[in-house]
């Protein structure tokens, strides 16, 4: 009660301090810096512009603040002889946890306040994208704990060593190793800086949400368990550090509070369940012939997805004609917890070994008799990155917004065994979620009577990449294919404002018609699925094609240099589908003598404007295409330093990795499409550059795209030398 | 409330003596005043006694028990003022008597008006902290130490920089609080002492040269007081304490304190500050 009545006045010590105040004022202008330069999440999704980035940024800034305010709270009471008062009325140990708890209780004030004051701003720019669980749990995931291990780690320092301008000192220290090579390689002791590689808008966030709320609870119990400890180094009796050390740790809880909260710190940081614990390097797979012996008639896998855990729970169910006996092995993500393996309905013991390949841990287990009829392996978790590419995830998610899973996530690998050639997947999930499996959908279902699905399907490829989320489905007739437009219902909004259905149809058709037939379209359909930013990128098979979803943002469909309007960069972005094989971007400048690859940016905006003229007429697109490239270009050779490059050495890092970013923009988004433009002139107009474009479509194809398409491809296509397409 | 100080010493990490061996009790009601020159050891005593520190050797015991063991019971009976203090200037008076009155557990902010009212600080309970005068801020800082009407009133020169008729009004005041606690204060100015303790400790060297009565140390002190008239005062007789000099029609009246005193000077009647020069000097090995 006591403490309580303290905590209280210290509380309202602490507000009325000009100090706290100032703390306060800055930490809310922190996530301002989010917006532009402080930038630590994929910002190309609106939840990362505007959720994680600012809070990111605020939560970095804040940290600081307030372990800054702490230090001078600490230090303020030694050097003004305020505690020669309070030391004798009360413990410099509780009165240490008092202020402790005030400036936590302060510092949440102050997020609270980050909450709302950017909450308005947020909405208006998010607009339908806004999610407000998403953003309060970004603020209380992300800033609040995080300045809390600040405030703790500072206190702490500063009770050790007692003197301020060392605690500050090692408290930057403390910041360095958190922005270090060695934080960055295992980003678990990012303490101060916890890792976003991205939200998603559609789909959901919570994969690295979950990560970041593990990694805030590990970093409270170690700085908790830090500060504590230092509760025990406080001076007293004007005694020295030792002297003081070994007095107070006669009040036995205090050490064994520092230890218990150490040790769950280590344990959690050594036993984290995210990314797996096996060797740095990539280990390919060689694994084959693990049951090679046994006759296995029917594979069954029946996948439970839990949202609510993240997790999956499944069963492998193997019948065999012939089973073989002898010790087996099973390769399956670490992440899974091996529940039983039963043979024939008896137990069989398994041992997890420490060998690794791909993503997969082996497990082996002893067949002691021949001739068994039914294996199955139990197993649930969620699965674990691979460690030598975390913190990416490899398309694994399970959410309860998105279910992403590859093949060897989700299902024990028994490879080399004498597969039937089909199996039979039983997915469970909620209700609301339309899985596809190998990009295409599952048609029957039976209802469960807690509302879950669970979806039935043969399966002839083992090969599974199966999504589930709440999809909207469009499907329509276009260029000859029956096309499914599938993405999230976050994006429906936009999908009917623009007429998208409508847009998408028009670039299959007019792409169709002088490109020639898209090259991975399979058979009379195509399936494009809308991913997550969670596993963004591009992606193409036989028959579907997979975008990520930054596609959607309102950022990128405002981009006036893919297109005049929303509709019209989303015909941008569909026109990729056509060129997005042919090479990597190039850089800045590039370069022809060296043959580096050129972009595909260039000729999708070209096409892009080639529709557009052919929808809208020649006028429409000079002057939101020709005209926006020409201005872009004049601009960027009016560049000081575009005109005198040898400059650019004296200019800092910073102002130089921008300039090559503008540079880069404009070569992509206006230089190529000129170039284009004046090779369309030169080789006698829009048909022959159609047909030329064609030939390009037809030869990448054929080649299966096994090498980047160059300048000098390009040049050679068109019969022309580099001279020619030098603009005016 | 009855406290021990049994055969302690304090020696400081820099080698400094600062207490030798010293013994004492004091029960309730007392009011002890501890007087000595600068260095005697008086502020080390009364920081063992809030156990601020721990005695390098030697024994304090509240009630019988042993000082740090009762720190919790001790802390919770005490007021006390230290020598130098510092405040939270940003907080006012009443904000910052309000703090303290927490810590110490008090809910009634009717004690808080009355500290103040006592201290003469109610009309500027709204004034800022550092916006006080030197006093001002003593007598906030006194305003702390009455505040939960404690047992035990530990004063580390509590009336410097006050003014007379101030330390007139506090010297009552704590005349008044030791009437049922122990009140102990250290001080240079022996006329407070004088004025209102019932028992007076005179340390010198981290020794205690005197534990008794005032009028006891100046009854010891009878025969060993002097004055004469010098014509420029710079006829001191040696191995005098010269007390006061005071200019007069027929010369510069000196007052001294010996333990012989020349045959051509007049015996006067001591007072407690004779007898504390007298009881210095004498500890300090004079003749």
């Amino acid at each position: 009660m006591k403490t309580f009545f303290l905590y209280r006045v210290e509380l309202r010590r602490l507000a009325l301090s000009k100090f706290t105040w100032i703390v306060t004022v800055l930490s809310l202008c922190g996530p301002l810096t989010g917006y532009s330069f402080l930038q630590q999440s994929n910002a190309s999704v609106m939840s990362g512009q505007y959720i994680a980035n600012p809070v990111l940024a605020g939560t970095v800034i804040g940290a600081i603040l307030w372990a800054v305010l702490t230090l001078i709270e600490s230090n303020r009471v030694y050097r003004n002889k305020t505690d020669i008062l309070t030391d004798a009325i009360v413990s410099p140990i509780r009165m240490a946890f008092v202020r402790m708890t005030a400036l936590a209780s302060l510092s949440a004030a102050a997020c609270f306040l980050c909450v709302l004051a950017y909450l308005p701003y947020t909405i208006v720019k998010m607009d339908y994208i806004f999610n407000p669980a998403l953003y309060m749990m970004s603020f209380l995931i992300l800033m609040l704990p995080t300045w809390w291990i600040s405030i703790l780690l500072a206190a702490a320092i500063y009770q050790i060593v007692q003197r301020v301008e060392l605690a500050g000192l090692l408290y930057v220290v403390c910041v360095y190793f958190s922005f270090s090579r060695f934080a960055n390689s295992d980003f678990f002791s990012r303490w101060i800086n916890p890792i976003i590689i991205t939200y998603s808008d559609g789909f959901s966030s919570l994969y690295y949400l979950r990560i970041a709320l593990y990694t805030r609870v590990l970093w409270l119990a170690l700085a908790g368990g830090i500060w504590t400890l230092s509760l025990i180094c406080i001076r007293r009796y004007q005694k020295n550090l030792l002297v003081s050390f070994w007095r107070s740790l006669r009040k036995v809880y205090l050490p064994v509070t520092a230890a218990a909260l150490m040790v769950t710190g280590i344990m959690m940081w050594r036993g984290q369940p995210f990314v797996d614990h096996g060797p740095a390097e990539f280990q390919y797979w060689d694994y084959y012939n693990t049951i090679n012996d046994s006759k296995i008639s029917a594979v069954t896998y029946r996948l439970t997805a839990k949202p609510e855990s993240g997790q999956l729970h499944s069963i492998a169910e193997y019948t065999s004609t012939s089973g073989g006996s002898g010790i087996k092995s099973i390769w399956l993500n670490p992440g899974y917890k091996i529940l039983r393996i039963m043979c024939d309905n008896q137990p069989v013991s398994f041992t997890a070994t420490s060998e690794f390949q791909g993503d997969s841990q082996r497990t082996d287990f002893n067949l002691t008799q021949s001739g068994w009829k039914t294996l199955t392996i139990e197993y649930e978790g969620y699965p674990t990155m691979l460690r030598c590419f975390a913190p990416y995830t490899w398309g694994n998610e399970v959410t309860s917004d998105y279910v992403s899973l590859n093949n060897f996530s989700s299902m024990p690998s028994l490879t080399g065994l004498n597969f039937p050639g089909t199996f039979t997947l039983e997915l469970t999930l909620p209700g609301y979620m339309t899985p596809l499996l190998n990009h295409q959908f599952i048609e029957d279902y039976t209802l469960n009577t807690d509302g879950t699905k669970t979806w039935t399907k043969k399966e002839s490829s083992y090969i599974i990449w199966l999504t589930a989320c709440d999809y909207n489905v469009e499907s329509f007739n276009a260029a000859g294919m029956n096309v499914n437009f599938v993405y999230s219902k976050k994006y429906e909004t936009i999908m009917t404002e623009y007429n998208m259905q409508e847009a998408l149809a028009e670039v299959l058709s007019y792409c169709t018609e002088h490109l020639g037939r898209l090259s991975w379209a399979g058979g009379s359909s195509l399936m494009m699925v809308q991913r997550s930013a969670i596993s963004d990128g591009g992606n193409a098979g036989e028959g579907w094609v997979e975008w990520g979803e930054s596609t959607f943002t309102a950022g990128n469909l405002s981009d006036p240099l893919k297109g005049a309007n929303a509709a019209e960069v989303f015909v941008h972005e569909m026109v990729h589908i056509w060129w997005g094989g042919l090479g990597v971007n190039c850089g800045s400048e590039w370069d022809v003598s060296n043959n580096d690859p050129w972009s595909d940016e260039g000729l999708t905006v070209y096409t892009t404007y080639r529709l557009m003229k052919d929808k809208y007429g020649e006028e429409y697109a000079k002057q939101y295409y020709i005209d926006v490239w020409q201005a872009a270009v004049d601009i960027q050779e009016r560049g000081f330093y575009y005109r005198n490059p040898e400059y650019l050495d004296r200019l800092p890092e910073q102002y130089r990795a921008d300039l090559s970013t503008m540079n880069r923009g404009t070569n992509l988004y206006s230089r190529m499409p000129l170039m284009i433009l004046k090779a369309e002139q030169l080789v006698g107009g829009e048909e022959k550059m159609d047909e030329i474009l064609r030939s390009v479509q037809s030869r990448f194809a054929n080649n299966g795209f096994d090498k980047p398409f160059t300048y000098q491809d390009f040049l050679d296509a068109c019969g022309l030398q580099e001279e020619d397409l030098i603009l005016d | 409330m009855k406290i021990e100080v049994n055969e302690v010493s304090m020696v400081y990490p820099s080698g400094k003596h600062a207490l030798q061996s010293i013994s004492l009790q004091m029960e309730c009601p007392n009011l002890i005043g501890i007087l000595g020159p600068n260095g005697a050891g008086k502020t080390t005593l009364m920081k063992l006694l809030i156990a601020g520190l721990i005695p390098t050797s030697g024994k304090i015991l509240l009630d019988g028990k042993a000082l740090l063991s009762q720190e919790k019971r001790l802390k919770s009976q005490l007021g006390y003022l230290p020598q130098s203090f510092g405040l939270y200037d940003e907080l006012t008076v009443w904000q910052f008597i309000d703090y303290m009155a927490a810590l110490k557990g008090i809910q009634e902010k009717a004690a808080i008006d009355n500290v103040l009212e006592r201290v003469s600080m109610a009309d500027q309970r709204k004034v800022r902290l550092r916006s006080l005068s030197g006093g001002q801020r003593q007598r906030v800082g006194i305003a702390q130490a009455l505040l939960g009407n404690p047992r035990l009133l530990i004063l580390d020169e509590p009336t410097v920089g006050l003014d007379p008729e101030e330390r007139v009004k506090f010297r009552n005041i704590f005349s008044e609080m030791a009437q049922d606690k122990i009140v102990l204060l250290s001080t240079h100015i022996v006329e407070d002492v004088q004025s209102i303790c019932n028992r007076v400790l005179v340390l010198h060297h981290g020794r205690i040269l005197f534990d008794g009565i005032p009028a006891d140390l100046i009854s010891r002190t009878n025969g060993h007081v002097g004055i004469f008239l010098s014509d420029n005062g710079d006829n001191v007789p040696k191995n005098c304490q010269v007390v006061s000099k005071v200019n007069t029609a027929r010369g510069i009246q000196c007052r001294i304190v010996a333990e012989e005193l020349p045959d051509y000077v007049d015996k006067a009647e001591p007072t407690l500050e004779d007898a504390y020069l007298f009881h210095i000097r004498k500890g300090d090995g004079a003749s």
